[in-house]
């Protein structure tokens, strides 16, 4: 015979049991207080009175407390369950749900093996005719056997659950173990969920409840309770990773980001830094509590190829988010092609252009200049992105060249200035730019202007959008080309204050061309010696090479895109086979995406020769041990699930059934209300005999 | 020595005012003051307990050297041969001195009146009684100490009763050392009236009457009682609060009605007993009972008691 309950939270209604003892105590003490002249007599007699009194009132004050129970019980909607089913028809027994937390946060200290212990003591809890699942979980839920009543093959299995380098998510396991309750056909169900109930792991949005009449155990290993503060755990949340040029070697400059959470003692630790497995250096650090510093390590020099680095905390509990791993290659050198026009004075138009390119570091830039010649089709195949500044290119074939060139990926950035005319036709003519379009006055836009507008959504333009990051507007421009910009192949990413365009973007094949409308030195306007002009031209170049810096690591998760890769900028991956050896030493065979699932590096291999290294760190989000409230989090369990419960018990239980089972509380009621007559009834009786 | 008990029920309405006319009326038509004309004092309200020069004969007794032959009855002399002189009961001015309990406790009043105001309208009574008889009126309050005191005097009749008008409850109550202190203030042996609730065990009131006694006074005890303290008629359970302590009992007055009655009246007969060993004229009054009533009762039965003397 089980007994559950259509609406627990009316149980809470037994705290009223309190009130009639209350009153009857209340009564004694808020009794109407009169003055007399002295109690010399009454004192000898007033003991025996008072005990005669309470002896007097138990008989009502039970009373009062039965029917007060009754009603609660009414109210809570009890459940027979045996009742509403025909022996035998839906079987004897429990349905167990073991939900078994194995987010990292659980290798602190000695939580997997308490979880563990409780998760056999479960089984071994099992009576005759119960049946268990047992479901793993961290922030995906994995269920490992379908209900079975074999406890040896259930401890089997729990003795091959292993923790996993994921962060803990409470909703997909909930799922489960809802999908498991709502398919039992035992009278019985009960979620045992195993976790240290991280505060992170459920989003005060998402669904937890369980369908109604399943009993639901949390087993805590937060220990909370016993230690009164979240456990102290030191976490590395990131790396910052500096490169400097020193005499043509690369030196990298690493700064950690420790944090630590919980704990309310100074706990001192070290913190070491090594490169292809060996250290470089190692400082000692102390960490207050609930806060983070950046600890910075002395700089050192990049190797050639791929180099892994590992940065590591010794001296903390929790051991998975006291590494971080990452990997390092020599940046990149982006080859420019500038061509340009001498100007007066021995400078050439793409003096400025040169200064500024030959400062970048990520990628750095290798400018080649070119005045006043057409280049060769191997200049254009040597470049990733042609600069024209102001020139006159002299011959269309040139800008068919070109037009090839951008088609297969090739960037290309015009400065238009008072020789650029037949240049601009000829592109246009290519389809490279828009067509000229003539001004007031038939030429050159002479009027004084400043930039007003920007497109900062603008891949690499980002950086612009951020408060004091750019003022664009303090440029003055005296002349400048008309640009028409074509409504589908041009995209207007700066304006002048007059509305005019002032850059265009345009996609053509693989490639893009961006076209500015006045010149780039200071022959038409002074941009190039206001501070944004740098970052503004390294972002563009960036942008039209189609340039993205490797990711020194990827969080467990997710998803890389194997096609991307690229060493020494070539595509080493097409037509061969990609093999892959993860951090545990398994070899799989790499397809177009690689979902990384372990905290470590893989190694990429073509023809057994390692084409790249992919460092992969566990998500700090868990390393935050903060625990929820237990009760909070049983309540939203157990919230009311009565759609669900219909929903998936519909196929055993007949809609009378479930009426008879569920109809007890009228009987109830009418008990309760015939008490409280009963109560009303005696209590004019004592009164009047009183 | 009078018995007379007032444990009646309320009869005539409430006490009213001190010295209101109507009050003194009705005492005026038991005639008492021929009577004192007739015995040197209103004798149903006190008598001298001294003997000296006045028109009341007392007695006889055989003549002593350093008598005064002026007081040789010699109508005796003729008819028995020997020296007797006539001793005649004092006809001079004697002190009455009234003593009022103000304690917390005085202040209970189950009806409209309290047992101080009670006391108070007796007392402004007995001192105009004593005055219009040309004693000397004395008056002092206490609780557990001396609150107030008029010393007594012929012409301080008006001070008494404005001391009476102003009084206000005190502390709690004790007789022994207000009654020690007030023993020492009395130089003349006085008539002491002791108005009080005497809340205290008998053996204690005894002792503290009996210090008044051995200095010669003559001390009437007037016991003043509410009528809920001599009936307890509460029905409701309530918390009984100590005027004087403050302290509080639960009680549950149905159940414990008859015993606290029984107490109380054997604490009555036991002061009735031990005063009367000492000496000392005791009355209660139940402050339900009017006032005129009360003192007509009391003085009736007073008289009675002169007469047969």
């Amino acid at each position: 015979m089980g007994l559950s309950f259509l609406t627990p939270f009316f149980l809470a209604g037994f705290a009223l049991l309190a009130v009639p003892v209350l009153i009857h105590l209340q009564r004694r003490h808020r009794a109407r207080v009169l003055a007399f002249p002295s109690l010399m007599f009454l004192r000898k007699v007033e003991q025996a009175s008072v005990r005669r009194r309470r002896i007097r009132h138990w008989a009502l004050l039970a009373l009062r407390c039965l029917a007060l129970a009754i009603l609660v019980l009414a109210f809570s909607r009890p459940i027979l369950q045996a009742g509403a089913t025909a022996v035998g028809e839906l079987g004897e027994g429990r349905e167990l749900v073991l939900l078994l937390d194995r987010s990292y946060s659980m290798g602190f200290e000695d939580r997997w093996d308490r979880a563990r212990d409780a998760a056999r003591e479960a089984i071994n809890g099992m009576a005759e005719g119960d049946v268990a699942s047992l479901v793993a979980f961290d922030e995906w839920s994995t269920i490992l056997s379908q209900p079975t009543g074999d406890r040896l093959e259930l401890e089997q299995l729990l003795a091959s659950v292993e923790l996993s380098p994921r962060p803990t998510r409470f909703a997909p396991v909930i799922k489960s173990a809802r999908k498991i309750v709502l398919e039992s056909e035992l009278p019985h169900q009960e979620v045992l969920l195993i976790s240290d109930f991280q505060r992170v792991g459920w989003d005060r949005g998402e669904d937890l409840r369980l369908p109604a009449g399943a009993e639901v155990r949390l087993v805590d290993l937060s220990d909370r309770d016993r230690l009164g503060v979240t456990p102290s755990n030191l976490a590395l949340i990131s790396l910052i990773l500096e490169r400097s040029q020193l005499e043509n070697r690369e030196r990298i400059v690493v700064q950690a980001r420790v944090s630590r959470r919980g704990g309310d003692q100074e706990i001192p630790a070290s913190l070491s830094l090594s490169l292809n497995g060996r250290e470089l250096e190692s400082l000692e650090i102390s960490v207050d509590p609930d806060s983070s510093t950046l600890v910075g390590f002395e700089d050192f020099s990049l190797p050639a190829g791929v180099s892994r680095g590992k940065v590591r905390i010794v001296g903390d509990s929790l051991a998975a988010d006291n590494e971080l791993f990452f990997v390092l290659s020599r940046g990149q050198t982006l080859p420019v092609l500038l061509l340009e026009e001498p100007r007066r004075g021995g400078g050439g138009s793409g003096l400025y252009i040169e200064k500024a390119l030959s400062l970048a570091i990520e990628p750095m830039i290798q400018v080649r200049r070119l005045r006043g010649g057409r280049p060769s089709t191997e200049d254009l195949e040597q470049a990733a992105v042609v600069v024209l500044s102001d020139v006159e290119l002299g011959s269309t074939s040139v800008a068919a060249e070109l037009r090839s060139f951008v088609e297969e990926g090739g960037g290309l950035l015009v400065a238009l200035g008072s020789r650029s005319g037949e240049t601009h036709a000829a592109l246009a003519e290519a389809g490279l730019l828009p067509k000229p379009s003539v001004g007031q006055g038939g030429g050159p836009a002479m009027r004084v202007t400043r930039l007003a507008f920007l497109d900062r959504t603008l891949p690499g333009f980002e950086l612009f959008s951020g408060p004091r990051s750019g003022d664009f507007g303090t440029a003055r421009f005296f002349r400048r080309q008309h640009l028409a910009p074509e409504a589908d192949l041009d995209r207007v990413l700066a304006r002048f204050e007059d509305g005019g365009a002032a850059l265009l973007d345009r996609k053509v094949g693989d490639g893009r061309v961006m076209v500015w409308a006045s010149t780039l030195d200071t022959y038409w306007n002074d941009f190039v010696l206001q501070p944004v002009f740098l970052p503004f031209l390294h972002q563009s170049v960036k942008n039209l090479s189609g340039f993205r810096p490797p990711a020194p690591w990827h969080t467990i998760g997710d998803v890389v895109d194997l096609a991307d890769l690229r060493v020494d900028g070539e595509d080493q991956l097409s037509g061969q086979t990609l093999e892959i050896t993860t951090p545990r030493g398994d070899e799989v065979v790499g397809g177009e995406v690689l979902e990384v699932e372990e905290a470590g590096f893989y190694s990429l291999t073509v023809d057994e020769e390692e084409v790249d290294v992919l460092a992969v760190n566990v998500d700090r989000r868990e390393s935050d041990l903060a625990s929820l409230d237990s009760e909070e989090f049983l309540a939203a369990l157990q919230s009311l699930g009565g759609n669900s419960d219909a929903e998936g018990r519909a196929v055993v239980r007949t809609a009378e059934e479930r009426e008879r089972a569920q109809g007890l509380w009228r009987y109830l009621a009418l008990v309760g209300l015939l008490l409280l007559v009963g109560e009303i009834f005696l209590a004019n009786r004592l009164s009047m005999a009183s | 020595m009078s018995r007379a008990r007032v444990y009646g029920e309320s009869s005539a309405g409430s006490p009213t005012r001190f010295l209101e006319p109507k009050t003194l009326a009705r005492i005026s038509n038991l005639d008492l003051l021929s009577r004192t004309v007739v015995e040197g004092f209103i004798s149903g309200l006190h008598r001298s307990p001294f003997f000296g020069r006045s028109l009341d004969f007392a007695e006889h007794r055989p003549y002593m050297p350093g008598d005064d032959i002026r007081q040789i009855d010699w109508k005796v002399f003729a008819r028995s041969d020997r020296f007797y002189v006539k001793v005649f009961e004092a006809d001079t001015n004697s002190n009455c001195v009234i003593l009022l309990d103000v304690s917390r406790s005085m202040a209970f009043a189950s009806e409209s009146i309290s047992k101080l105001d009670y006391g108070r309208y007796l007392a402004a009574c007995l001192a105009y009684f004593s005055h219009r008889q040309r004693d000397r009126v004395g008056f002092a309050s206490f609780d557990n100490e001396v609150v107030t005191f008029v010393p007594p005097s012929a012409k301080h009749l008006e001070e008494v009763l404005h001391t009476i008008d102003r009084l206000e409850p005190g502390g709690a109550g004790s007789l022994l050392a207000p009654l020690q202190h007030l023993g020492g203030l009395l130089r003349r042996r006085s008539m002491v009236i002791l108005i009080s609730d005497f809340y205290e065990e008998p053996e204690e009131i005894f002792k503290a009457v009996s210090l008044l006694r051995s200095r010669g006074n003559d001390v009437l005890a007037f016991h003043l009682l509410d009528a809920a303290e001599l009936r307890f008629p509460f029905q409701e359970i309530a918390e009984f609060e100590d005027l004087e302590t403050e302290t509080r009992i639960a009680v549950q007055p149905e159940l414990l009605r008859e015993e606290y009655r029984r107490l109380i009246g054997r604490h009555i007969e036991s002061l009735d007993e031990k005063l009367s060993e000492a000496g000392v004229a005791y009355h209660l009054f139940d402050t339900s009972v009017p006032l005129d009533f009360a003192l007509y009762s009391y003085l009736s039965s007073r008289q009675r008691v002169t007469r047969i003397r």
